[in-house]
């Protein structure tokens, strides 16, 4: 028996009882790449496809132009929206934003930006590409090649003990100040034109717009770009600097575009369209915040809860006759608020589950007049009483001519896919 | 109902059936002691309760271990006691069982991940310590332990994104973590 302690306490003691392991297990996903003249090529406007993941959506005429993230646009004949026929898909791997001017689509493929003729929308037409714009989505070192897929694989490997790290030099680890990350997400991106002749109606989380002869664009969240786009065959970078911090909404009003950021709402002026000039700068806490304007005020929805930090779930209204003096008016507590619009003196809010239609006639005393139920909304286009929301499980429309009492008129689902 | 009154039954008369020395008993050891790791030292609790037959003992034990990450240890122990002298003993342990989370991550302002849960896993320990006895006659016992743990938990944080975001790339993902904790066990107890 005493010999069983004598092996029991050698045994304890050994070298190396004392190394901890984790095991991390997620899905790697790995690019594939294509060349982009063959990936040109198949851009013509194929049937449409099951939808996937609901980006930004771009309205123009009977058409709703909806982004499939990173795989495409849906081309959605809505002459009748209460049904709503898929006619057509354009296959743009890396596809996040949409803008539309007369006939021409401009779409970003990852870095690039794309020009497509779409009279016909089954017969689309490539005009040109601006390369590598889109600074922060450079997948590929050589640019001839692009990002045609993404294989998934289940990887598994022994880290670092979660939540401590090694000191320099020493067999001692120590607590971190941040999580590693098991997985990575690309930056925000959407992208919407709005309110400008030839220019097709969006949401509110654009961060691509097209005014006049120009394409404004957030290339990477402290950035504007400008690209002169009046030949649509050869779009053309003519700016490209220091737009503010943290950014990710652009819209414009007037000839100013209001650049929304985590931090506030950064003024520019394109009195000089190939020049845009700060003008002003409204600053709030730090949160995800669309923006959107009329001639008098600003409208800004503050969601907290993201990686965008910040606790703060709000809807401002900011005065704005003046957009060098931007002053907020009022704040409107919200549940997580994120994608709105404007129609006249109705302001329509996506708000957790629902969607918040309030008469703003009076922005100072928002009239709540009806709250319609969609699963987690992210964005909403109000266009003739038709209401085009965003949400997680499809694309919804209602018609809205009596705001009090919104009707149902269809939904398009989405095919939950992870890529 | 019936299973527990049988039980009950069983229990008492074994406990009190005479066996001279060997007779069943009720023991109880409740325990404090220091995890030590490559994480660090943690405190720990154990209460063992059983029964013994001369220098077997066979409880099951609940503990409250904060090592690396907080957890609820349930197991099966088994002891041996080793007579030294009149009053002072060695004794060998073994435990076995499950190992159940009980920690939250703490809130970060911008977490990588949408949803994190804990999930249990094995628990054993092993090790030897010295016992002595506080009379001649009581059953009160002084312990003191030295042992060897592992105890494993796994971990899920799951991503989705976040509605009103825009995630490009990835819309959900789950990244699974397997903790595998070895640490030495230094513990201090009374058996009653």
């Amino acid at each position: 028996m005493f010999g069983m302690v004598v092996v029991t306490a050698g045994l304890l003691f050994l070298p190396g009882c004392l190394k901890d392991r984790v095991t991390e297990s997620y899905q790697l996903y790995e690019p594939v790449y294509a060349l982009k003249s063959t990936v040109l090529a198949g851009i013509n406007g194929d049937p449409g496809t099951p939808i996937s993941q609901l980006g930004q959506i771009c309205v123009k005429g009977s058409f709703i132009y909806l982004n499939d993230i990173n795989k495409g646009i849906h081309i959605i004949d809505n002459s009748d929206p209460a049904h709503p026929i898929q006619t057509a898909f354009l296959n743009i791997p890396g596809n996040l934003n949409i803008g539309i001017r007369n006939n021409i689509l401009y779409a970003d493929m990852y870095a690039d930006v794309l020009s497509i003729d779409v009279s016909n929308v089954h017969q689309v037409k490539v005009l040109g590409m601006l390369r590598s714009f889109f600074t922060g989505r450079a997948f590929s070192s050589d640019s001839n090649y692009v990002v045609a897929n993404w294989i998934v694989k289940d990887t598994s490997f022994t880290v670092v003990p979660q939540g401590f790290v090694l000191i320099p030099n020493t067999n001692y680890i120590t607590y971190p100040s941040a999580l590693p990350g098991a997985f990575y997400a690309l930056a925000n991106a959407a992208a919407a034109s709005s309110g400008t002749s030839g220019a097709g109606t969006a949401g509110s989380e654009a961060v691509m717009v097209l005014v006049g002869d120009y394409l404004y664009a957030i290339p990477e969240e402290h950035s504007l770009g400008v690209v002169h786009v009046a030949d649509s065959t050869n779009p053309t970078e003519v700016s490209y600097g220091m737009g503010g911090y943290d950014l990710e909404t652009i819209f414009p009003i007037q000839d100013k575009l209001l650049l929304g950021s985590k931090e506030g709402v950064f003024v520019w002026s394109i009195g000089n369209p190939a020049a845009p000039v700060e003008v002003g700068e409204f600053k709030h806490g730090t949160a995800c915040d669309p923006v959107i304007a009329n001639t008098s005020y600003a409208f800004v929805t503050l969601h907290a809860g993201t990686e965008c930090g910040g606790a703060a779930n709000e809807l401002d209204i900011l005065h704005a006759t003046d957009l060098s003096d931007v002053t907020l008016l009022k704040t409107y507590p919200m549940t997580s608020p994120t994608g709105l619009c404007l129609d006249g003196s109705l302001l329509f809010v996506c708000d957790a589950s629902v969607v918040k239609i309030f008469d703003a006639s009076n922005p100072d005393n928002l009239q709540l007049l009806s709250a319609v139920s969609v699963n987690l909304p992210n964005d909403v286009i109000a266009v003739n009483h038709v209401m085009i929301v965003v949400g997680a499980d499809g694309l919804y429309q209602f018609d809205y001519t009596d705001p009090s009492h919104v009707a149902a008129l269809s939904v398009l689902p989405i095919n939950n896919s992870k890529l | 109902m019936r299973n527990v009154i049988l039980w009950a039954t069983v229990f008492t008369f074994l406990s009190n059936a005479g066996f001279g020395q060997n007779r069943l008993k009720f023991r109880s050891t409740e325990w404090v002691g220091l995890s030590t790791g490559a994480a660090g030292n943690a405190g720990q609790v154990q209460s063992v309760n059983g029964v013994s037959m001369g220098p077997w003992f066979a409880g099951v034990g609940a503990g409250l271990d904060y090592y690396r990450f907080r957890s609820v240890p349930l197991f099966l122990s088994v002891t041996r006691d080793i007579q030294l002298g009149k009053k002072d003993w060695l004794f060998l342990y073994l435990d076995g069982g499950t190992n159940l989370p009980w920690y939250k991550r703490p809130e970060t302002p911008e977490p990588a991940y949408t949803g994190d849960a804990f999930h249990g896993g094995e628990y054993w320990s092993g090790g030897l310590g010295y016992l002595w006895k506080l009379g001649d006659h009581s059953r009160k016992e002084v312990l003191f332990s030295a042992g060897y743990t592992v105890k494993k938990l796994s971990e899920d944080q799951s991503y989705q994104c976040p509605p009103g975001d825009f995630c490009p790339l990835i819309v959900s993902q789950t990244t699974a973590y397997e903790y595998l904790n070895r640490m030495y066990q230094f513990m201090i107890g009374f058996r009653f």
